[in-house]
């Protein structure tokens, strides 16, 4: 899985792969060390194959992490089985998907 | 049954009508001889006649007195002739003048008429003339005649000469007298009948039909001549009286004969053929309702042709006896052999292996038709080790000769790749072992291929057999390697072997003749342009349905045209399965499995393998999270089938049925939530179909992917 950060006007996250139980830990153990100062987040999936429950997990852990910092999370670029991911857990609900 | 018109009743017609043209043609006849039958008459009427006169002479004396008294008239009359004869009843105007002239010849005979009383002479004779005149009266009256006269016959003058008359009463009638002793000289044209000329006998006098017959002495000394006169009238109707008689006699005896006719006929014949006919119904009554048949022996005692027919009869009926009873047997021989060809073909058909047959490592769907109940096509697969063996076969010929060879030209080849021979090798051996004994002359063609499943290689042997089609990445190639001769006809071959690249995702289309040869009713055959074209536009299809298009295209191609040869196909392909085994309790097993799935059903769309990574990554993540024992074991099987993919997760862990007891959980905007828990609606959702089992000491999850 490859992941690149950049930071500017808005921090953006690009992910490539599969965001699953092992690489979802790798990702959360990256973004702990990560500073974030940008007031918005965005997690670029366009070149994600795939979303398991595990990076559900560690999506929910971000926006509960930026939440109280006033900070906003945006999802960008989702495929379909990751859209459909995002549907049948209410996924799409709660987070913001663009 | 139409109503039958007996035998006998048709003898009987035959009969009247024969008896009533007979009757008819006698009538005829009888009418054509009428002379003849008027003289028949007047001889009759004579007879009556004589009897009468006779009757009242009954003793020879009387007769002698009747002969004494003619005498006694004769000599008066001959008195009186030689006194009168110059006398002619023709040279006087009236009968006075010729009554005077008589009696002035002789006054004795002829007395005064009012007094009647003359000479003691004449007294006497007019007694005796009294006598002879009631005589002639009596038998005139009695036999019906005109007159009845007497004459004598003078034969210097060969006439004759009047003696006395039944007419003239001597008593009452003077004037006979003047005509006793007046003669008369018969003229030829007197004579009426043919053949009479001679006796005179029969002839017309003063126009009427008479007959003379002379009275002679018991010495035959000629005394007189009686002369009986006849109407024409008269005779004609005993001549009817006779014709009518005559029919009467004729129609009775005909009756009579027909009588005997058809009593003979039935004595003679109806009744033997009644029998025949009896014993005939009977047979045909018991054949109709199909009972018990048995032979009626018909005995005829009569010695002609019913005596052959019965015999025909019984003999026929006893060979219908024989013949129903070998067609009976010969058919419960032909059913019996009808069962045993069904078992026979039963037989046949259960040493094939199944039509369909998938593994993880290979997929087979085939096709076989016979034309008659046991064929000659056979297809077979099996493993040879780690490969892979397909063989399509067509033995010459059909029926059970074909059968039997292909049963063992299958059992040869299989037993022979089995003990580890190579392709060449084995077709070398078979054929040898064909050719032994094969008195019948048949052969076999045959394509023998063997996978190898990891090089990737089709080797194969074509013993003269039709070249199948490869399919691979879209392309339809025949594969046009060498053809061998076939197997079993020559001794001594040298099979060429040759491979071909074959890999996952490529399919070999085997077939027989009987697809290609297939012909419709216009004689056209189904051809390999047919085979190839429909094989081209099922490149993308399953197994299955590339069969069943074939034989649908089959199908409208060949119509209602008998089919006369069997039908075989078969096509192959490397199955695309996967089986991984994990024994190490750590994440990274997931990101394994998911990587080589991956490069193993590398031809499947990203989404579908998308949803297998999050399906793998969530399950197998469940297992290592949550299932206690240190040495878990994880087997993993992944099966395409058909328009599926099947996933097996297998586990030694404990039975816990997590689709059973997940709770649902769906986020909702504001909810606050934890970490975890939706894992199992994601696999529901992403799977068609997800089932937990506990197997044998292990947890089992299926989930089946649609692949469409």
């Amino acid at each position: 899985m490859e992941i690149k950060i950049e930071h500017g006007e808005n921090l953006v996250i690009s992910l490539k792969g599969r965001l699953d139980t092992v690489t979802s830990v790798e990702l959360g153990e990256k973004l702990e060390k990560e500073e974030m100062n940008e007031k918005l987040v965005i997690m670029d999936m366009k070149e994600l194959e795939y979303i398991s429950s595990a990076g559900l997990r560690l999506l929910l852990t971000l926006k509960k992490k930026l939440s109280p910092e006033g900070k906003e999370l945006e999802i960008h670029n989702l495929n379909p089985v990751c859209q459909e991911v995002f549907r049948v857990t209410g996924f799409g609900n709660i987070l913001t998907v663009k | 049954m139409k109503k039958r018109f007996p035998i006998l009743a048709k003898i009987g017609i035959l009969g009247a009508l024969t008896s009533i043209i007979a009757a008819a043609i006698s009538i005829v006849v009888t009418y054509n001889s009428a002379a003849k039958r008027s003289e028949e008459a007047l001889i009759s009427r004579v007879n009556n006649c004589l009897d009468s006169i006779y009757f009242q002479y009954y003793t020879s004396d009387e007769a002698n007195e009747l002969i004494v008294n003619l005498v006694t008239i004769k000599e008066k009359t001959e008195e009186v002739y030689e006194k009168v004869k110059d006398i002619h009843q023709s040279d006087y105007a009236t009968f006075s003048e010729y009554e005077a002239a008589m009696k002035s010849k002789a006054p004795w005979f002829y007395p005064d008429p009012t007094s009647m009383i003359g000479s003691q002479e004449f007294l006497a004779f007019r007694q005796q003339y009294i006598q002879l005149n009631s005589l002639l009266t009596n038998a005139q009256f009695s036999s019906g005649a005109v007159s009845v006269f007497t004459a004598y016959f003078m034969e210097e003058k060969s006439s004759y000469v009047f003696m006395a008359d039944s007419r003239y009463n001597v008593v009452q009638k003077g004037e006979f007298y003047f005509l006793v002793g007046s003669s008369y000289t018969l003229k030829s044209t007197d004579v009426l009948v043919e053949g009479d000329e001679e006796s005179y006998d029969t002839f017309s006098l003063n126009g009427y039909l008479t007959r003379k017959v002379e009275v002679l002495t018991n010495d035959g000394e000629y005394v007189a001549t009686f002369f009986i006169q006849y109407t024409y009238d008269a005779i004609r109707a005993e001549n009817q009286r006779m014709l009518i008689r005559d029919a009467l006699i004729l129609f009775g005896t005909s009756l009579a004969i027909i009588g005997i006719i058809i009593l003979g006929s039935y004595l003679m014949f109806t009744r033997n053929i009644k029998k025949v006919t009896d014993a005939a119904s009977k047979a045909k009554e018991r054949l109709s309702k199909n009972e018990e048949f048995e032979a009626v022996s018909i005995s005829i005692k009569s010695n002609d042709e019913m005596r052959t027919l019965g015999e025909s009869f019984n003999a026929l009926e006893q060979q219908l006896v024989d013949y129903i009873a070998i067609v009976k047997k010969e058919a419960m021989e032909k059913e019996r052999v009808n069962a045993e060809l069904g078992v026979a073909s039963k037989i046949q058909l259960d040493s094939l292996p199944s039509t369909s047959y998938y593994d993880e490592k290979v997929r087979v769907e085939s096709l076989i038709r016979t034309a008659k109940e046991v064929g000659g096509d056979f297809y077979d697969y099996f493993y040879v080790g780690k490969k892979f063996v397909v063989i399509m076969s067509d033995v010459s010929g059909k029926g059970i000769p074909a059968a039997l060879f292909m049963m063992k030209a299958k059992e040869l080849l299989k037993s022979n790749l089995i003990k580890g021979s190579s392709l060449k090798e084995a077709a070398t051996e078979v054929n040898e072992a064909l050719v032994v004994n094969n008195k019948e002359n048949l052969f076999v063609t045959s394509f023998i291929g063997m996978i190898d499943f990891e090089e990737g290689k089709l080797s194969y042997v074509n013993a003269g057999h039709e070249k199948p089609y490869l399919i691979s990445n879209g392309e339809v190639i025949r594969l046009d390697g060498n053809s061998n001769f076939v197997l079993g006809g020559v001794e001594g071959i040298d099979f060429v072997e040759e491979s071909v690249s074959f890999k996952k995702g490529d399919k070999l289309f085997m077939f027989t003749d009987g697809l290609n040869e297939a012909i419709n009713s216009k004689e056209e055959e189904f051809t390999y342009e047919n085979i190839q074209k429909t094989l081209e536009d099922t490149t993308g299809a399953s197994l299955k349905d590339i069969i069943s298009t074939m034989t649908k295209r089959l199908d409208e191609f060949v119509g209602e045209q008998e089919v006369f040869d069997d039908v075989t196909m078969m096509v192959v392909e490397p199955g695309v399965s996967l089986h991984l085994s994990y024994d190490k309790k750590d994440y990274s097993i997931i990101e394994d499995a998911v990587d080589k799935f991956n490069e193993s059903f590398d031809d499947l769309s990203i989404e579908v393998k998308s949803k297998v990574g999050i399906i793998l990554d969530e399950l197998m993540n469940n297992l290592i999270s949550y299932e206690k024992r240190e040495d878990l074991v994880i087997d993993l099987d992944f099966i395409l089938l058909d328009e599926t993919l099947r996933i097996l997760i297998r586990d030694n862990g404990d039975d816990y049925d997590v689709l059973a007891n997940h709770k649902e959980k769906y986020a909702n905007k504001g909810d606050d939530l934890e970490v975890g828990g939706f894992g199992i609606a994601i696999v529901k959702d992403l799977a068609k179909e997800v089932t937990y089992e506990y197997l044998a000491g292990h947890s089992v999850m299926k989930i089946i992917m649609d692949l469409k």
